[in-house]
């Protein structure tokens, strides 16, 4: 322990005990009223403790004369300096940590749902954007087994379906709610809905005009329901094939043909458009002559044959189509099924 | 205007967790701690008083 000579009053005190003022040592009793004093005449007052480096300022333990290394500005014995290095959480904020630990884990456990309904809607919304409708709609339905009724969920899924040309698939998503907030996706589904079903009531009344013998309408109002809901293929098919026949009984077989092969490529493993176009080139040899529309004909009424046999009803239908496909080549007559019908007596099925 | 106390009373858990971080950062950094209040009423609500250093990444820590 160093002492030190107080400045002021001479009195002899360990340093430690002391402050040092403008640099001069002073006793605790000396230095009493100095801040006091020097505010009152708004003077700076330069005091400070005295650091005695001889003794250790945590354990105050006294070293002698022998000066001990300083942390952080203070002397600090051997003994004492691992202490500030590790200076330990109190068993209070242990067992506190430990609660929030377990009551962590359990909300963790308690939300797993949550998670994986969150991971199967990342998921679907990622594969909504690349395109793959049918996995978008997969995850959507996952989520909606964690969160009945979670409405993002129920849009996107119908959405997804929707712009898969699925309208029917759409429709389930929504049972799930009976109200909905009308935020921006609810409009644009709802749109979507509208015009798939405007869509689909066009078809059906083009179905009707074509079964009535009213040809021409029917394609221009099937192509109008293909135009409202183009992700329906089906839609764009079916308009096709009505405006081929629109065309077969306008006499205009060019067009009939464009159409029937436009019908074919869409969807080129389906019997009855490989029938139709098979008919169209059928009308073309007739009205030619050229063989090469006959050896296509012949080729396009073999591949219907080959997919027909897949199953039943598209057998019989074969069956009923094709023997006025083979007359028309035969004959290089272009009738139609009624007029078949009348000349050899039998249901024609039309491709 | 809401009196200090009551800001107090509805923040400390933050103030503990706070100093709490603090001395396990000055561990991390290898710096000494003379002390630590992890909560008082107050002004610091709590500290954690340690040696200074000019290292950056200690102090960053």
């Amino acid at each position: 322990m160093r002492q030190a000579t107080c400045s002021v009053c001479g009195s002899e005190q360990p340093s430690g005990e002391m402050f040092a003022l403008e640099g001069k040592p002073i006793c605790a009793a000396c230095a009493g009223n100095r801040p006091a004093e020097a505010r009152a005449a708004g003077e700076k007052l330069q005091l400070g403790r005295i650091v005695d480096t001889t003794v250790c300022s945590v354990c105050h333990a006294d070293q002698g004369q022998s000066e001990l290394p300083l942390i952080g500005g203070l002397p600090v014995c051997a003994n004492c300096a691992p202490k500030l290095y590790a200076w330990p959480f109190p068993l209070w904020l242990k067992a506190g940590m430990a609660v929030l630990l377990v009551l962590l884990g359990w909300a963790l456990w308690h939300g797993r749902d949550y998670f994986a309904a969150g991971r199967h809607m990342v998921i679907g919304e990622r594969a909504l954007d690349r395109h793959d409708y049918r996995r978008a709609s997969d995850e959507f339905v996952q989520v909606l087994k964690f969160q009945p009724g979670f409405q993002k969920a129920i849009l996107l899924g119908a959405k997804a379906n929707f712009l898969a040309g699925d309208p029917e698939s759409a429709m389930p998503f929504f049972n799930e709610r009976d109200h909905y907030e009308h935020d921006t996706l609810y409009n644009e589904v709802n749109g979507m809905l509208k015009r798939s079903v405007d869509a689909v009531r066009k078809a059906r009344r083009a179905v009707a005009l074509d079964d009535a013998g009213k040809h021409s309408e029917a394609a221009q109002l099937m192509n109008e329901a293909a135009q409202e809901y183009p992700q329906a293929e089906n839609l764009g098919t079916m308009a096709q094939v009505f405006s081929a026949r629109a065309a077969f009984y306008s006499k205009d077989y060019d067009a009939a043909l464009k159409f029937s092969d436009a019908a074919w490529h869409r969807n080129p493993n389906d019997p009855n458009l490989s029938a139709s176009l098979a008919s169209a080139l059928a009308c073309k040899y007739a009205i030619t002559g050229d063989p090469q529309f006959r050896s296509q004909a012949e080729q396009m009424l073999a591949k219907a044959r080959e997919l027909s046999d897949r199953s039943l009803a598209d057998h019989a239908a074969y069956l009923q189509y094709s023997p006025r496909i083979l007359y028309r080549l035969e004959s290089r007559q272009i009738i139609d099924n009624a007029e078949y019908d009348r000349r050899f007596g039998r249901k024609g099925a039309q491709p | 205007m809401i009196p200090g106390i009551v800001i107090s009373v509805l923040t400390f858990p933050g103030v503990i967790v706070h100093e709490a971080a603090n001395l396990l950062f000055c561990r991390f950094a290898g710096l000494a701690v003379f002390d630590v209040r992890y909560f008082r009423f107050g002004n610091p609500a709590g500290y954690v008083l340690h040696e200074t250093t000019s290292d950056f990444r200690k102090t960053s820590w």
